[in-house]
């Protein structure tokens, strides 16, 4: 069906608007981070400088936040994995008794408001484990609760998308469970897969309304870190350790796209190649 | 496979131990809901800062809180941005939902759906610092959104960029369950293209409307460090109450408002179930 | 019920092409008013991209489209006197069934309610779905979901009735009761049905006329007798029925030879022998045209079904009454049929 030139050219005005009020408050961070002023009074750069990166990654609670949030994130996406890949198994392939109920308990964290979480692990630490406060293995306990939603949906979805007869012939050419699953199930999942560790990594690397109930202020993650900073005062060192995390993460999130586009691209390609 | 098997062990591992793989998951969410619902409660029923784990129940910090009208106003506060945030939220992304799915050009959408959802991946804390940065005065916009620092249009402005994406999600996912054939048919049936949307494409994706707007609710009314950074402790939400009460060694009192935070989040979860139930009931 | 439309189509020299992809080839086709018409042939034949350019849901690149004298090639979809019913049926998951029937009589307001109310009982009463008008159709079997989706579209009165493979979803048994009562329905509104399938029985069973539809053009068209007794191309001769085809030709002594088996002289490229036309005789027999050893025989009731291998290794099916033959698997005979059962494609004229 035919669309009429105005409601095309009110469409791309009103794409473009969008597109600048998402990307603005990155673009003016990146801006910031990069130009010699101490503060950013135009959307011209006046000029072109590393001193704030280098600042920055001198600074010693971003310094310490940098490792802190990637060992926690790292452990709590594990952790994610392996709690959730299983269950979404099950859920998917066998008859769990009350599967219905299940499912929604693995998604009930996802309304638990952050900072209810937060107060709660807090109180879990103190009342019972103080040797976790402040810990990466306690912040990343605590992670858990937040990636578990998304690794079950996006591995349920995955394993929804792919064929339960491939595992039962594997079985009946003589596979063993784990091996049809390694060897069939684990490959048709494998994009799913990444796309839940990619997200689970980065949801927890940037994670800081839960995280700030968990450690004292002088040792925190990065994001922590940087709201910790931010309520003091602001100046480019953090624009500039904050561009750092804007782009690690576009980056990252433009690789896995490309890696999972290419797979699709692959397998559509293959279909056609026997269709008619 | 290696020779014959016994039939009574055979019978014995039929029972399937897949199921079984659930258990993790589950032990932790139970240890999880668990200090959700046991400790918070209970910490909430205490009038001392004590982290024994029973401690006599006493209703005083609830009664002395709920007569605080300054929790009022703050409940007032959270509730009214989660409206208005929701709302604007929604507008902006439902047209923006059909613009994305109507799109031509293969590449076009995928740039237009990477704009869009790449933000998620960006830390909430760089986001509201990008809008610092952008609504300070001597900044950019400064001069003209000089007074939106630190006031409520600030903090709206960074929310609606915040739960933006979580907004265009379940409304584009129900636009895409829509098949073609159905505006095909509405068009064969002699609807105009006003009808057609009115008639068929707005009832169809209502659900997925409602879901939008439940999720942006519930995660702004829970937001906290957007609100914390733009607010510039002039708007003041409960999330951030609980994070000072804290600092300020006041579990009880944080406690109280964690409960009063998740009993609202509750609320508007069954309240927009029902609606969902009233609206949706008969399509599936 | 004589206030049901009926118009002829005349389609001239319409072309269609998706990218790089020619879907239709200069396609032109005559339907007339009041007929029953199929449009049969393999997935990919086109004939669902000349059915939607019909409806006006796909425009052609060159050609013409004219509904009972009118020029329609460039009308919107919802202004044309024509209504599609679609393979999925598309009904409206959020309207009952009175509401999805009543969806193209509130379009153009034309209608006055009552009028429209009555309209809706009329056209339910007829698809025999009066007592389901208030169900969703989530809540509907298959061949009820088709039956309203006929009603939605009947309803309008069109001038055409389009229908796209309204049976192909349905199981075998509701199929065969569906092309009965289409038919019927058809020749109580009077409307003219373009109804397209890829199953050459039902377009037999229920069309007047066929258009047989293969890679963007039309083979051939007319009715079911003509395509089966007098197939104009190999592939209509394939299509249309079973047939045994031969190729290449090659002159004798004495008429010519395909595959082992002796043919009357005269060219072609190819040539196809109902299985019906063929009779087994011993192998020493003269009127043999050639030899065939039987591979495998079946009784289906009304016949025998006998699949021989000619000496060039040939597969020829022969379809003779119960009891015409003994032949066992391993036999050899001798296979026979009239010159006149023999037609010719390609290289003829």
């Amino acid at each position: 069906m035919r669309r009429s030139p105005a409601l095309e050219a009110l469409r791309f005005v009103f794409l473009l608007l969008v597109t600048i009020f998402v990307l603005a408050p990155l673009v003016v961070v990146l801006l910031a981070s990069i130009t010699p002023d101490e503060v950013l009074t135009s959307l011209v750069p006046k000029g072109f400088t590393t001193q704030w990166i280098s600042q920055a990654l001198d600074y010693e609670p971003f310094r310490v936040g940098i490792v802190y949030s990637a060992q926690v994130a790292a452990l709590a996406t594990v952790i994610a994995l392996l709690l959730g890949t299983p269950a979404a198994y099950a859920l998917a392939r066998t008859r769990v008794p009350g599967a219905g109920l299940l499912r929604s308990v693995f998604v009930a964290p996802l309304s638990l408001p952050r900072v209810v979480a937060g107060f709660c692990f807090f109180a879990l630490y103190v009342s019972l484990l103080p040797s976790a406060y402040g810990t990466v293995g306690g912040v990343a306990f605590a992670h858990v609760l937040l990636l578990l939603p998304f690794v079950v949906a996006l591995v349920g979805a995955g394993l929804a998308g792919s064929d339960p007869a491939l595992e039962e012939a594997a079985r009946d050419l003589g596979a063993s469970p784990l091996q049809a699953f390694f060897k069939v199930t684990l490959p048709q999942i494998r994009m799913p897969l990444l796309i839940a560790g990619v997200f689970s990594f980065l949801t927890s690397f940037d994670e800081v309304d839960l995280s700030i109930f968990l450690m004292p202020a002088d040792t925190t993650t990065l994001p922590v870190a940087i709201f910790l900073r931010l309520q003091q005062d602001q100046d480019p060192t953090t624009s500039a350790v904050s561009s750092l995390m804007i782009v690690a993460s576009l980056v990252i999130a433009l690789l896995t796209g490309l890696a999972v586009r290419r797979a699709g691209l692959w397998r559509t390609g293959r279909t056609e190649g026997t269709g008619e | 496979m290696t020779g014959p098997t016994e039939p009574g062990n055979t019978v014995k591992r039929r029972r399937n131990p897949a199921a079984l793989l659930v258990l993790p998951g589950v032990v932790y969410l139970v240890i999880a809901f668990v200090a959700v619902v046991a400790l918070l409660i209970s910490y909430s029923v205490r009038v001392e800062r004590t982290s024994v784990l029973f401690a006599p129940v006493d209703l005083t910090t609830w009664s002395t809180a709920l007569g605080d009208s300054y929790l009022w106003s703050t409940v007032g506060t959270t509730l009214r941005l989660g409206l208005i945030v929701s709302l604007i939220t929604v507008v902006i992304a439902y047209p923006l939902a059909w613009c994305v799915q109507t799109m031509k050009r293969g590449w076009a959408a995928a740039a237009m759906l990477f704009v869009v959802f790449s933000p998620i991946l960006v830390s909430v804390v760089v986001r509201s610092y990008g809008w610092q940065l952008l609504l300070r005065t001597g900044g950019p916009f400064g001069d003209t959104f000089d007074s939106w620092l630190y006031h409520e249009p600030g903090v709206i402005l960074a929310l609606v960029h915040v739960e933006l994406p979580f907004a265009v999600f379940p409304i584009l996912s129900s636009i895409r369950t829509i098949p073609a054939e159905y505006t095909e048919a509405a068009a064969d049936l002699g609807a105009s293209a006003a009808q057609r949307f009115r008639k068929v494409l707005l009832p169809l994706t209502a659900p997925g409307l409602l879901s939008a707007l439940q999720l942006v609710f519930t995660l702004t009314i829970s937001a906290f460090a957007t609100p914390a950074l733009l607010g510039g402790g002039r708007v003041t939400v409960l999330a951030q109450t609980i994070y000072q009460n804290i600092q300020l060694l006041a579990w009880p009192l944080a406690a109280v408002q964690a409960v009063i935070l998740l009993v609202l989040t509750l609320i508007v979860l069954s309240l927009f179930a029902a609606v969902t139930r009233l609206i949706g009931g008969g399509v599936r | 019920m004589s206030d049901f439309g009926a118009s002829s189509v005349e389609i001239s020299d319409v072309t269609r092409t998706f990218g790089s992809q020619r879907v239709l080839g200069s396609i032109s086709l005559s339907i007339r008013a009041s007929s029953f018409h199929c449009l049969l042939g393999p997935s990919g034949c086109g004939k669902t991209t000349l059915l939607r350019i019909m409806a006006g849901l796909d425009t052609p690149d060159t050609g013409v489209v004219t509904i009972g004298g009118t020029d329609h090639s460039r009308t919107a979809a919802h202004r044309r006197p024509t209504n599609l019913v679609f393979q999925s049926g598309a009904l409206f998951p959020h309207l009952t069934v009175a509401d999805n029937v009543a969806f193209g009589l509130k379009t153009d307001r034309r209608t006055p309610q009552g009028e429209a109310r009555s309209r809706v009982a009329e056209i339910l009463d007829l698809v025999a779905m009066g007592e389901y008008a208030d169900r969703r159709p989530a809540t509907l079997s298959g061949g009820q979901r088709q039956r309203v989706a006929i009603a939605r579209a009947l309803v309008r009165r069109p001038d055409v009735l389009l229908l796209d493979e309204p049976l192909s979803a349905l199981d075998l048994a509701l199929q065969l009761r569906m092309r009965r009562e289409l038919r019927r329905w058809q020749q109580e509104t009077g409307t003219t049905f373009v109804c397209v399938t890829h199953n050459q029985s039902e377009a037999m069973e229920l069309a007047d006329e066929i258009a047989v539809m293969n890679a963007g053009v039309v083979e051939q068209s007319g009715s079911a007798r003509d395509l089966y007794e007098q197939p104009a191309s190999r592939f209509v001769a394939s299509f249309i029925g079973e047939n045994n085809i031969f190729e290449k030709l090659t002159p004798m002594d004495e008429g010519h030879t395909a595959d082992g088996l002796v043919f009357p002289a005269g060219r072609a490229d190819s040539l196809a022998v109902r299985p019906e036309a063929i009779r087994l005789v011993p192998a020493d027999h003269p009127a043999s045209r050639g030899p065939g050893r039987v591979l495998t025989t079946s009784f289906t009731g009304k016949s025998v079904r006998v699949s021989l291998r000619t000496s060039t290794g040939r597969e020829v099916l022969a379809e003779l009454a119960p009891g015409a033959t003994t032949a066992q698997a391993g036999d050899t005979v001798g296979i026979d049929f009239d010159d006149a059962a023999v037609r010719r494609f390609g290289a003829a004229a």
